[in-house]
């Protein structure tokens, strides 16, 4: 007798369910929950001024580790830079019988315009076509892409995979159903408008043979083609190049759980399989990949390899692109410590320590900045005694701290990821970045409202706005 | 890093380290138990002192903006227990040793990274380490010392910088230069020759793009420290540049440091402007040979020439001439090794130059009123250059402790002062003015129990001390007490 196999996109759910965001919050997170928000409104109705001191004090902590540890890991990253790749000549001796067969997915919804540029893009990349093969991933009612990957003659290996119709309506969920398809031993996402470069195949193949035990998962560093487009994809790009460059190699340096980037990350197929591939309730799947794979004992490397994308230039755009990328940061955070303890276990003090600063802590930082700039507004223009209260000596020294020294370290930290990938052009725009923060806060703001209301709900980024071929001549970053 | 370079090995970099530091702190011991001391150095540690013991609680605000503030933040580390009685002057030599130490092995990396061999590099560290003029500042704690090291430590980041490319060392020479500032706020000049140079290398590397970015990230820490201080000098003394305007106000009036730069450069490192030229076009390894000796070269000339400078320009600007002599060595260092390249040749001839030039400029130095401060033999037995006796001080402090009574505050008028109250030991019961003038007499309207006062016995006091009786005197000081019926 044969036992009903479960939707793919359902995998995580019916096999993993404790790792699955298709619940908010757990009971027992919602009691906890219950009981902090009685706690701390009882303390503020009890002792109010002893209890905003007690969660000033607090936050204030929270910042300095959070500064001292991005900073560590920038710091780090330049004194130890975890950027795996081969050289050209090591490349050369990759006989193409020994490569493994490789899946490419790339899921695709109401993007018709760009399928000609796309297929010639990844027909380009430098892998034997008979061991690659394309998966574009159309959702049922997006007949208009579907008619123009009919109307074009796909290469060898190239396919379109239509993903039957159904709920949440997210892109792991359309990843979870090529998963289901691929046959490559290897796997790798692109989106749309990505511009991998060319031997990015071969290099993660080669990184996948020489890597270490238990490598799971590649992610190459992602840029943005567009950057001179405006002031706002100059701030994006400027914080793509220090996450991409600087911190998540200092994470996978440190051995740490790696927030994976949207595409780009390469895999083993059959680890993804046994991990039940992407979470389709969650906004940010490669998030919270990144964090499974870690917690079942994977590695996860960063590889020398750039991805080039179109940063979203409309403020629009941009602010619900951050929105959801915020709502599936605290998903992840929220699903991860459904049971700290155990999460401790499998991820060791080290890794839980940076999963609570990367993941939990990023989100947190852009929540609470905007509540202390107004609060050092409100003091410099009316010097009241409540805020001056709420800084006795010690804590004052601790936020004047962050206040001067933080802000500076973030900026700084901006400007060292312009001059990592070259793009001296774009640092004086990174003296800029505390304007950038703004909108950073005011995202995370609504996406964090939106977690209530529409957990998982996918805002789609527009794309389309500037050429990809500038990304002939962005930099290739690389500068310790 | 060129490829023929060598490393420095942690064991080499210790031992060097301990040595530097025990010998020098050894000569420390001697000059304090002396009575002799740097003001200076005693003054950096006086400070401290007060920054941490003056109030009940420690308040990092008393820092004051007259003064910049790293020497004193650094001397913390030397009032550790709060030190006072005659052990609190051999305190200032807690940091000027263990700064010779790593001044010894940065110079020691800065050599070896350069292509400099190891029977070369070593007695040029040893003779910039034990040579009077940089042995006796650092033994007297002088602040020196601590612009010595982060100028060294700039140089060493900047030419791994140009070496390799890498980001590290240039994000830690930016800070560097920043806490050099706030060492010396004159060091702005520095900083500025620097980035001339940072912009030359980004610009022949890259062109005006990776000019402008590399220059505002070279820069951005050292004009973000400069700026809090200028906030900050803004919000509690009312006026952006009091610390400037005071860094500045003093001797010599007319001649700013710039001039004293030149004038430094011209008589003390003509070399660095005539062989530079001539090394632009050489090896590295050749030019950091030099360059290495022009760096001792020009500490010893600075020792040659601090008494004409100070003649000249004032002893305020002349304890300068020691950190911009090493300054602009390691500039020139840096400059070499940035604009040239090139095959390795025979150093035998540059060397001989050098050693000749050296030769005429001690006689050009010595006609011109300068000579060494001490011999060396004198100096590691502890008889340190720029020192001074402070028996007088001693003495009075020690009294005041007999005199002064369970609450009772004191206030000390003239210079030095703080030397009294540092080895009083009473920090927290004594004002301390410098000297006669509108704001001492508004102090003495204060009720102060006790007055000690500092001036020539011979002369009249003044101060308005009629309801004050004299107790005693003590060389220069002289101590009164309140009348009873004031």
């Amino acid at each position: 007798m044969s036992v009903a196999q479960p939707q793919p996109h359902l995998r995580l759910l019916c096999e993993h369910p404790e790792d699955c965001a298709n619940r908010t919050l757990t009971s027992a997170q919602r009691w906890a929950l219950v009981v902090l928000v009685v706690l701390v409104a009882g303390l503020l109705a009890w002792r109010p001024v002893t209890t905003l001191l007690v969660l000033n004090a607090a936050a204030i902590l929270f910042y300095l580790l959070h500064i001292g540890y991005k900073f560590f890991l920038v710091y780090r990253s330049l004194y130890r830079p975890a950027l795996w790749g081969a050289t050209p000549e090591e490349l050369a001796q990759l006989r193409p019988a020994d490569l493994p067969t490789y899946t490419i997915l790339v899921p695709l919804y109401r993007e018709a315009a760009v399928v000609p540029g796309l297929v010639a893009g990844l027909q380009a990349l430098d892998y034997p076509p008979e061991k690659r093969e394309v998966l574009f991933l159309v959702e049922e009612d997006d007949a208009e892409t579907r008619e123009a990957l009919e109307h074009i003659a796909l290469p060898l290996g190239f396919r379109a995979f239509v993903v039957p119709p159904g709920e949440p309506r997210t892109k792991p969920r359309a990843c979870d159903w090529g998963l289901d398809v691929a046959t490559g031993e290897l796997l790798v996402i692109y989106d749309a408008e990505d511009r991998p470069e060319r031997d990015q195949l071969r290099q993660a193949a080669w990184l996948f043979a020489q890597g270490p035990e238990r490598l799971a998962c590649v992610q190459a560093r992602l840029n943005y083609y567009n950057p001179d487009q405006n002031l706002l994809t100059r701030w994006f790009t400027t914080e793509y190049s220090t996450w991409f460059d600087l911190y998540l190699p200092g994470l996978t340096g440190l051995d740490a759980p790696v927030p994976l980037g949207g595409t780009s990350n390469h895999f083993r197929t059959e680890i993804l399989r046994e991990l039940g591939g992407w979470d389709p309730f969650n906004v940010t799947e490669d998030c919270d990949l990144g964090v499974r794979l870690h917690k079942h004992g994977y590695r996860t490397l960063m590889m020398d390899s750039t991805t080039w994308e179109e940063a979203n230039g409309r403020l629009g755009s941009w602010l619900r692109q951050r929105s959801r990328w915020v709502k599936g940061y605290l998903q992840t955070w929220l699903v991860h410590m459904r049971n700290p303890g155990q999460l401790w276990r499998q991820l060791g003090p080290r890794g839980w320590f940076s999963f609570q600063m990367t993941v939990g802590g990023s989100v947190l930082c852009y929540l609470l900045n905007p509540i202390y700039w107004a609060l050092t507004v409100a003091w410099l223009l009316t010097h009241h005694p409540a805020i001056t209260y709420l800084f006795p000596p010690v804590i004052y020294g601790l936020g004047l701290f962050c206040l001067y020294v933080g802000n500076f370290l973030f900026v700084y930290m901006a400007v060292l990821g312009c001059l990592y990938r070259r793009n001296y052009r774009l640092v004086k725009y990174a003296l800029l970045t505390p304007l950038y923060w703004l909108l950073m806060s005011w995202g995370a703001y609504r996406g964090a409202l939106q977690l209530l209301t529409r957990p998982s709900y996918w805002e789609k980024t527009e794309h389309g706005f500037a050429a990809p071929e500038s990304a002939e001549s962005a930099s290739p970053g690389g500068e310790r | 890093m060129n490829g023929r370079g060598q490393r420095l090995r942690w064991t080499e970099a210790v031992l060097v380290f301990l040595l530097v530091t025990g010998v020098c702190l050894r000569a420390g011991y001697l000059s304090a138990a002396r009575a002799q001391v740097n003001w200076e150095g005693l003054a950096a540690v006086a400070h401290a002192a007060d920054l941490w013991y003056k109030a009940p609680e420690a308040r990092l605000t008393e820092i004051g903006f007259v003064q910049p503030p790293l020497p004193a933040l650094l001397a913390s580390l030397a009032v550790l227990g709060n030190p006072h009685g005659a052990a609190a002057l051999a305190r200032p030599v807690w940091v000027g040793a263990p700064l010779l130490g790593l001044a010894a092995v940065l110079l020691l990396g800065l050599a070896l990274h350069g292509g400099a061999p190891r029977w070369w590099a070593y007695p040029v560290t040893a003779l910039f380490a034990l040579n009077t003029v940089t042995f006796s500042l650092a033994a007297a704690g002088s602040p020196a010392l601590l612009l010595i090291v982060l100028l060294l430590g700039t140089a060493w980041c900047l030419d791994r910088w140009a070496a390799t490319g890498a980001l590290r060392p240039l994000l830690i020479a930016s800070v560097l230069v920043g806490a050099a500032m706030l060492t010396r706020y004159e060091m702005v000049f520095w900083v500025l020759l620097l980035a001339g140079l940072v912009a030359v290398v980004a610009y022949r590397a890259g062109g005006y793009s990776r000019l402008e970015g590399t220059l505002l990230a070279f820069l951005l820490p050292g004009c973000y420290l400069l700026a809090g201080w200028v906030v900050a000098c803004w919000l509690i003394q009312g006026d952006p540049w009091y610390f400037w305007r005071h860094t500045f106000s003093g001797p010599p009036s007319g001649e700013p440091l710039l001039g004293a730069s030149v004038y430094l450069a011209l008589l003390a490192c003509p070399l660095l402007l005539a062989v530079g030229v001539w090394l632009a076009r050489r090896s590295r390894a050749r030019a950091a040979l030099a360059s290495l000796t022009l760096l001792f070269g020009s500490i010893a000339l600075a020792g040659l020439l601090q008494p004409l400078l100070g003649r000249l320009a004032g002893d305020a600007w002349s304890q300068l001439t020691v950190p911009v002599a090493a300054a602009m060595a390691a500039g020139y260092l840096l400059a070499t090794r940035l604009l040239t390249g090139g095959e390795r040749r025979s150093d035998r001839a540059l060397v001989l130059l050098l050693a000749l030039l050296a030769i005429l400029l001690v006689g050009v130095a010595t006609r011109l009123g300068g000579g060494l401060p001490r011999w060396p033999a004198q100096t590691w037995q502890g008889e340190l250059a720029f020192t001074d006796t402070c028996q007088s001080e001693v003495a009075a402090a020690q009294s005041l402790r007999t005199e002064l009574r369970p609450g009772e505050r004191v206030l000390i008028v003239g210079w030095p002062g703080f030397a009294v109250s540092l080895v009083a030991g009473e920090g927290a019961r004594v004002t301390v003015i410098p000297g006669p003038g509108d704001r001492a007499l508004a102090e003495v309207a204060e009720p102060y129990a006790v007055v000690l006062a500092g001036w020539p016995a011979d002369q009249p006091t003044p101060l308005p001390l009629s309801r004050y009786e004299l107790r005693w005197r003590s060389g220069d000081w002289a101590c009164f007490r309140a009348s009873p019926g004031g």
